[in-house]
């Protein structure tokens, strides 16, 4: 794994941290208009650097493999090699 | 992070019924309870040192040590079954239950339980003081002796600035007034072993 991966991977692990706590505080908080700002803007960070990560390393996520004929899933490496 | 959940359960959502649980002292933190047995509480504990709460009538299963009240002004009783308490007093009269001297830490798990006379008298009271504290030693150090179980609080959170998402996994919270150290304590020495080695 390259260290622009691995900064990437980090990346969305960070972004989505960050939307489950704003999840949580909505929970309890649904009104809250910061707060959704907050959520909407760590979403789209999430997405974004989720839709860069599997553009150049692969499918992140299992829904993201994009195929025909053939499991690309299992051709690029895991997130972890 | 998953206190939230916890809030959700205690704490009114509806704004107006959340106004309902405040009171003049403009708490953010409420806590109903309307008992088949005809008595309302409505306590809040609006001190971030307090760890408990006991009201006269729950005091079921003690010496009759834990009883609070005597808040000076802060626990107004409006009549019949009906109580609106208020523990908002930090110089509040602890009644000698929390073993502070005793050797084991109380310091942030017992040092503040509010406890007042009952409406008993000064001598009475005393009396009551000695005999728990008798208790007490006979039952190892229980920094929380008397205080009714499974009675919490927890205060409504707003939100406020937030830690970068970097900064915020390696503190578990991206909310700064949530990052707090860990003030728990496990009580040493108290007969079982099990406290042993816990965190003073």
């Amino acid at each position: 794994m390259t260290k622009e991966q691995h900064q990437l991977l980090k990346h969305i692990t960070n972004v989505s941290f960050a939307l489950t706590e704003a999840v949580l505080f909505l929970d309890t908080h649904p009104c809250d208009q910061e707060a959704l700002e907050y959520y909407h803007m760590m979403k789209e960070q999430r997405r974004e650097a989720v839709e860069k990560y599997s553009e150049k390393y692969g499918p992140l996520l299992n829904d993201q493999v994009q195929c025909d004929k053939y499991w690309t899933w299992v051709e690029t490496p895991w997130p972890w090699e | 992070m998953h206190i939230y959940v916890l809030v959700r359960k205690i704490i009114p959502q509806n704004k107006k019924e959340r106004n309902l649980s405040m009171n003049a002292m403009n708490t953010r933190s409420g806590y109903n309870r309307s008992d088949g047995d005809g008595a309302d509480y409505r306590n809040n504990m609006n001190d971030r040192g307090s760890m408990g709460n006991c009201s006269e009538d729950n005091d079921r299963s003690n010496t009759g040590c834990c009883c609070n009240m005597n808040n000076g002004n802060a626990m107004n009783r409006r009549g019949g079954m009906n109580y609106r308490g208020n523990m908002n007093n930090r110089g509040s009269r602890s009644c000698g239950c929390n073993m502070n001297n005793r050797g084991c830490n109380t310091n942030n798990c017992g040092g503040n339980c509010f406890r007042g006379n009952c409406g008993m008298s000064q001598e009475e009271m005393e009396r009551k003081m000695q005999q728990c504290e008798s208790d007490s030693a006979q039952r190892g150090c229980d920094a929380m002796y008397g205080m009714h179980l499974a009675m919490g609080y927890v205060p409504w959170q707003e939100w406020g600035k937030t830690y970068e998402p970097a900064e915020g996994i390696g503190c578990g919270t991206i909310f700064p007034e949530l990052n707090l150290p860990f003030l728990g304590c496990v009580p040493r020495d108290c007969g079982c072993g099990a406290g042993r080695g816990g965190r003073a």
